[in-house]
């Protein structure tokens, strides 16, 4: 049988009377409607930040758009090279990854010594990298999965809508946008082409003693020693010269 | 700032829309009665109380719910639909086109029948649920029957003797509609909300009944033009509602006037909770359950819901109508009524002083319409067992108690003022309760409020709205009010 | 590519029927290295099952030590991390370690090559040796003492590590090898640290062409020599060989010449890493998608053991299969390239009318009860009739022949079957043979079996012209002589009912065509040169309309009134193998290798549909990027 409210001792008149009670939620209710319908709706898409008698908590959406957080996974991009074709190098590492299995990659050669753009160095690439965006789940492991910070999901965008569902394919020219991204790391930042160099540099660790030692240097000598140093400012201590010019090093941080 | 005149302003276009039509219903009425035969005027009232005012106000309360509603709630409220007209295009317009969008969809939309439904009482269903609720309206005056254009025009359709009793008897028949829709469609769950509704509508009857017995008995009465009452004038005083039970003596009237809600305070709450009952709105709907039976109007798609939907907001409309005519003072002013009334240029033209009150009457009316959808967006549901307990077991005993009181009262000081001492000890009582907190459980056990055990409340057990004054005093007097 | 050289020889449980030596120096082809690892083959030692708490000899006092009594004579008895280990003369510590379960990590090492000992990962502690030794050079002594595990060995393996992978580029993302790479795994099982290497890496070639199958990237070889050592020792074609000296040492061609053997692509199977690279495997698939199933290699009848790596529908490559007595750990190049045709040009849809006269048109759909009604109705006109000849293939399998040459002589009451197949090609001094045909001695056993005549291609032909033979059955389409001859004599044919994997101008020619599978889609068996019957499983389902060509024997037999039942290819071994007596003996169900070796991730039919992701549209799936 139902729990019987009214028999509970901590109750007194008002509560056991209803009408009371009745009548201060009416209250409440009247409050949030007057303020309601006097006050005028603050349209700032921040809600707790919202100010005003209003106590309206909507966001008029195509109107009005929520800006989205920082890390906000959106739709896929795929990275562009400074040559305009996509970094990926199709390694299936996303994938692999991916649990809902949407993107489907096939791999391809680029013929040897193609040109002098950045593809000179690289041997493997996609020639066909598709995502189902209707079978996407929007996890972002693929982000994480990529090696070659080469597939995003940076846009702020959501899937647009589409008429048949093959629009939701999304293949490499539909998916390729966004500002290009270069890292010292590429290959095509380090070397020439694919071969090896005629009159090959010492490498590094041959050199003993080498950039090593003034590293070593108690950091008062330096001035703003560790801090992020215009490039070239202190290239002798930092960088490493290699018949490419002077490449960043990046000390591992254990 | 701006939106705060928009709203006034749309405010007052509503009170002028409605003097205005209470104006043209005084002078149409006055015009007929003039050129056609003596009572024409019953005719055009049909016209305009029961099928512009009162289905007006009812398809604009299909609006009104929902953006009330989400007011309440803290939100916007349907806003999309647009009218593509130049100016009016990218504006909401307070949500109105939503109105037609909804009578274009239901409308249009396809009427399904259920193939092993009996069509006949299929179709009849909605008509029934329909019908009564509009012929409830015919014996609610909207104002004062005054002298246009030298014939006497009663601002209401029908004034028959039993006046009251006709209210109850075709409140009645509409459960007729829900049962037959319910049993009609041949669906269970139809046929479950149907039972619920008949049931529900039964024993709220009896309550409802009872509840009105106070009024009766206070105004000698069950006919509408008798409870509300006349004004009075420098001669004679008022009557029924119309009349002071204390007033200033001069020539602008104030004082307490008669209405039903300061002498029959507990007969309203029982009169009001057990018609909303008869609406079967929330916290009443059980019939309907929409997380769970759907209700007797399962099957109905199309206009033929829009019927039901749509009778139930006139219900709400003719319950507001009735209360205001009931316990509101119909269409008389709280305080200078006589000295309105019998300003010259009143007295000159009657249809002014018809308009004036009827759009009080109307104003008293949305009002009440305001505290229904209040009280039916903010009070949880009820279950079926609590809602017949409420009938038999609290409405059906106050209801009693307060015939019996208030036909001794009467007897015992006729000028009803003993009666109003007491009505207003009882709001006095409510609002002292509703404004104060729970006192907090004896000085010692200041601490322990949340004890199971708790000494202090032991003897302020009373019977469920039993007025026992000692109890109060006891509970009022260390509660600090906010 | 994996080395086989880390799995457990898993091949045919069964020891071959003929009696085959499995591990006799005289079944071994090539030299003998230098330092002969002999494997652990513990070969039942007396007293093996003394278990690991057996206590490891006294120690000998100081001086010039007199030879202790061995434990066990005429073998060697020592411990290895604490266990007794009983081996043979000989064995090195890397096989006596695998025998009691150490392992012990090596690149250079390889069981059926000579001893380089310079990877130097392998290095342990021994009792007898004041330091280190290479486990793998070194043989296990009487009563010696091996820890694999201690701080200085781990500390070692560690070392060697971060040496290897100073100049490794790790550009594993396009690397072929990721997933079955040894750098790989024993990074994260022996190193497991980020690199502490300032500065750039060595730079060499990325990819170099050494030939017509192999591609180098010397920047990730870690010059363990292996591919040095099968070119001198298996292959015997010395044409790798290490240049340059300290980080610019690299493994390329002699100058002038490339690496053309038939053996090169044994050169990628060994190589721990990804330097050596498949240019027919390249970027086709990353090797954790594919599945591995045991099956033989149909190029030669040879019949290679193999694996074949595939993926959804669709095969990609042989790996040899350790099998002692037919190819060791080895395969020539041209049969690994035949999995090919297990892909492409295949018969996927069973055709009634001939083809050739209707080139261009849509094929009309033709179910497979159709054909074989078609293929009935025709058959049962010539049913015992002189003008009915039967074509059978030496590339179908035991069991495709023994249903159809058992349907053959008891339905159609034909007496003598001529003999198809590829044609004959060149052998070479190792494994390929001239016969391209895997099963042909299985074809001769079986037609001996049943009582029938075998009879050669040019007496079809000759048959053909003289216009004796009106119709033809055919099990499998593949002609010795020209293709188009052949076609142009069928095409006069007044009946041909051809069961085949392969479209060809003769499939065209068929009045009906019927698709079979190809052995990576049914189970069964060959019959090598030798006689070694060796089984194969079953990989994927058939694709297309395609089954087992004993199932179409089924179909028609039953269409021409006959009683048929079988369901696997093992039911019609079972009732048709007791005919043939050099089959009595070889039991098929345990003859069985593992079902599927190492399963992929396989990703791709993630839908009921099997299609893969982004296809869903598109119909069938498509041959993936051969």
């Amino acid at each position: 049988m139902a729990y019987k409210v009214s028999k509970d001792p901590r109750t007194d008149i008002r509560e056991r009377t209803y009408v009371p009670n009745l009548l201060r939620g009416l209250g409440i209710t009247a409050k949030h409607f007057f303020r309601n319908l006097f006050g005028t709706r603050d349209t700032n898409t921040q809600v707790v930040d919202r100010t005003g008698a209003s106590l309206m908590t909507t966001v008029a959406y195509p109107e009005e758009k929520p800006i989205y957080p920082e890390g906000y996974r959106g739709l896929h991009r795929l990275v562009p090279r400074e040559d305009g074709k996509p970094r990926c190098v199709a390694c299936y590492m996303c994938a692999t990854i991916c649990p809902a299995q949407c993107i489907y990659i096939e791999a391809g050669e680029y013929e040897d010594e193609a040109s002098d753009s950045e593809d000179r160095v690289i041997e493997k690439y996609p020639t066909q990298f598709v995502i189902d965006e209707l079978r996407c789940i929007v996890c972002g492991l693929c982000v994480d999965a990529c090696p070659k910070d080469a597939i995003r999901m940076d846009t702020y965008m959501h899937t647009p809508p589409e008429y048949t569902r093959q629009n939701f394919v999304y293949d490499i020219p539909k998916l390729l946008k966004g500002a290009p991204v270069s890292h010292p790391s590429d290959p095509w930042n380090k070397r020439e082409g694919s071969e090896e160099p005629h009159h090959v540099h010492k490498e590094a660790h041959t050199r003993i003693g080498e950039g090593l030692v003034e590293l070593k240097l108690p950091h008062g000598e330096h001035g703003g020693h560790g801090k992020a140093l215009p490039a070239g400012a202190q290239a002798g201590h930092q960088a490493v010269v290699t018949q490419q010019g002077p490449i960043q090093v990046t000390k591992f941080i254990k | 700032m701006s939106r705060v005149l928009t709203i006034l302003v749309a405010m007052f276009t509503i009170v002028f829309l409605m003097a205005g039509g209470m104006a043209s219903a005084y002078l149409v009425g006055g015009l007929v009665e003039e050129h056609w035969f003596t009572g024409a005027s019953r005719l055009t009232n049909v016209l305009f109380l029961v099928l512009i005012f009162v289905m007006v106000i009812a398809t604009l309360l299909t609006m009104a719910e929902r953006k009330w509603s989400a007011f309440i709630q803290d939100r916007m409220g349907p806003n999309r639909a647009r009218i593509a007209l130049p100016g009016l295009k990218n504006r909401s317009l307070g949500g109105l086109p939503h109105i037609l969008t909804d009578v274009l969809k239901m409308l249009t939309k396809e009427d399904l029948i259920p193939a092993a439904a009996n069509r006949f009482m299929f179709n009849l269903g909605p008509i029934l649920a329909f019908a009564p609720t509009f012929a409830l309206f015919a014996v609610v005056p909207a104002g004062p029957s005054v002298q246009v254009f030298g014939r006497n025009v009663d601002m209401v359709v029908a004034t028959p003797d039993f006046g009251a009793l006709y209210v109850l008897a075709i409140a009645s028949l509409a459960v007729y509609g829900t049962a037959l829709a319910g049993w009609a469609s041949n669906n269970k769950f139809g046929l479950l909300g149907g039972v619920r509704a008949t049931s529900q509508m039964i024993a709220y009857e009896v309550a409802l009944g009872l509840s009105l017995v106070g009024i009766f008995l206070t105004f000698s009465s069950v006919q509408f033009p008798a409870i509300i009452g006349d004004i009075g004038n420098a001669l004679t005083g008022g009557t029924g509602q119309g009349r002071y039970l204390w007033r200033t003596d001069g020539a602008f009237d104030l004082g307490l006037p008669a209405w039903g809600i300061f002498i029959q305070p507990l007969g309203f709450l029982l009169f009001f909770a057990a018609s909303f009952a008869e609406t079967k709105r929330a916290p009443f709907d059980l019939p309907e359950g929409e997380s769970e039976i759907i209700g007797y109007f399962v099957e109905y798609s199309g206009m033929k819901f829009g019927l039901f939907m749509i009778s139930e907001f006139v219900e709400v409309v003719v319950l507001a109508g009735v209360t205001t005519a009931f316990f509101f003072g119909g269409y008389h002013l709280p305080f200078g009524n006589e000295w309105l009334a019998n300003l010259p240029i009143m007295q000159e033209h009657g249809w002014l002083l018809g308009t004036i009150l009827g759009t009080v009457f109307w104003l008293k009316v949305l009002f009440l319409i305001w505290v229904q959808l209040l009280i039916r967006w903010t009070f949880p549901r009820f279950r079926y067992d609590q809602i017949q307990s409420l009938g038999w077991k609290i409405l059906l005993p106050l209801g009693l108690a307060n015939v019996f009181v208030t036909g001794a009262l009467v007897l015992w000081d006729p000028s009803l003022r003993a009666l109003a001492v007491l009505g207003i000890a009882e709001i006095g009582i409510l609002v002292v309760l509703t404004t104060t907190t729970k006192v907090p459980a004896g000085g010692a056990h200041g601490a322990h409020v949340g004890h199971g055990h708790d000494h202090g409340h032991a003897h302020a057990h009373g019977g469920h709205g039993a007025h026992d004054l000692p109890a109060h005093a006891h509970g009022v007097a260390p509660a600090s009010t906010h | 590519m994996s080395d086989n050289d880390t799995k457990k020889p898993t091949g045919d449980a069964q020891p071959p029927p003929k009696g085959a030596p499995t591990d006799t120096p005289a079944a071994k082809i090539g030299s003998e290295p230098s330092n002969p690892p002999a494997g652990a083959k513990l070969d039942n030692p007396p007293a093996a099952a003394s278990g690991p708490t057996g206590t490891p000899p006294p120690k000998p006092p100081s001086g010039p030590p007199p030879k202790p009594a061995p434990k066990n004579p005429g073998f060697i008895t020592a411990t290895i991390d604490g266990k007794e280990v009983v081996v043979k003369p000989g064995t090195n510590m890397i096989e006596a370690a695998k025998a009691v379960g150490s392992d012990i990590p090596y690149y250079c090492y390889h069981p059926r090559l000579s001893i380089a000992a310079n990877c130097r990962i392998c290095l342990i502690e021994a009792s007898n040796a004041p330091k280190m030794v290479p486990a793998c050079q070194t043989p296990m002594a009487e009563g010696q003492v091996v820890k694999t595990t201690t701080p200085k060995v781990k500390e070692q393996q560690r070392a060697v590590m971060e040496f290897l992978l100073l100049n490794h580029p790790v550009d594993c993302s396009i690397c072929d090898q990721a997933g079955e790479c040894k750098l790989q795994d024993y990074y994260m099982k022996y190193d497991y640290r980020p690199s502490r290497l300032e500065g750039t890496k060595a730079l060499k070639n990325k990819r170099k062409v050494l030939g017509p199958r192999v591609v180098i990237d010397q920047e990730r070889c870690i010059m363990c020599t292996r591919c040095v050592r099968v070119m001198n020792e298996v292959a015997k074609e010395p044409q790798l060989g290490v240049f340059g000296r300290g980080s610019h040492e690299r493994i390329d061609v002699f100058p002038g010449s490339e690496l053309n053997s038939n053996y090169s692509l044994n050169t990628v199977d060994v190589c721990p890493v990804g330097a050596l690279l498949s240019r027919d495997f390249r970027f086709k698939a990353r090797a954790w998608f594919l599945s591995a199933t045991p099956s033989v290699c149909t190029g030669c009848s040879r019949g290679c053991t193999t694996y074949v790596d595939w993926m959804s529908q669709d095969s990609y490559r042989y790996r040899p299969r350790e099998n002692e007595a037919i190819n060791k750990s080895w395969m020539c190049d041209e049969g690994r390239l035949t999995y090919k045709y297990l892909n492409l040009g295949r018969v996927l849809q069973a055709q009634v009318g001939r083809r050739a006269n209707r080139a261009g048109e849509a094929v009309p759909v033709t179910t497979r009860k159709e054909a074989a009604q078609a293929a009935a109705k025709a058959l049962r006109s010539v049913q015992g009739s002189k003008q009915l000849a039967v074509l059978a293939s030496p590339l179908a399998s035991n069991e495709d022949l023994l249903a159809g040459l058992n349907f053959a002589k008891s339905t159609l009451g034909v007496s003598t079957v001529y003999v198809g197949g590829r044609p004959s090609g060149a052998a070479d001094h190792f494994l390929m043979t001239a016969d391209k045909n895997p099963n042909r001695k299985g074809l001769e056993l079986i037609a001996k079996g049943l009582g029938l005549k075998l009879e050669t291609f040019d007496a079809l032909t000759t048959a053909l012209k003289a216009g004796t033979v009106k119709a033809l059955y055919a099990i499998g389409t593949e002609v010795p002589g020209n293709v188009d001859a052949f076609a142009e004599a069928a095409a006069q044919l007044d009946v041909f009912v051809a069961q085949a994997f392969t479209e060809s101008a003769i499939t065209a020619q068929a009045t009906v065509l019927l698709p079979a599978s190809v052995p990576v889609e049914d189970e069964g068996s060959f019959v090598q040169q030798d006689g070694i019957i060796q089984r194969f499983r079953k990989a994927y389902p058939p694709k297309g309309d395609v089954v087992p060509g004993w199932e179409w024997v089924r179909e028609l037999t039953s269409e021409l009134g006959g009683e048929s039942t079988w369901k696997r290819a093992v039911d019609v071994w079972r009732e048709l193998a007791g005919k043939v007596a050099e089959f009595a003996e070889f039991n098929w169900e345990k003859a069985s290798p593992a079902d599927r070796e190492k399963p992929g991730i396989n990703p791709l039919p993630a839908g009921a549909d099997g299609r893969p992701a982004g296809y869903r549209e598109f119909g069938t799936p498509r041959v993936r990027g051969i």
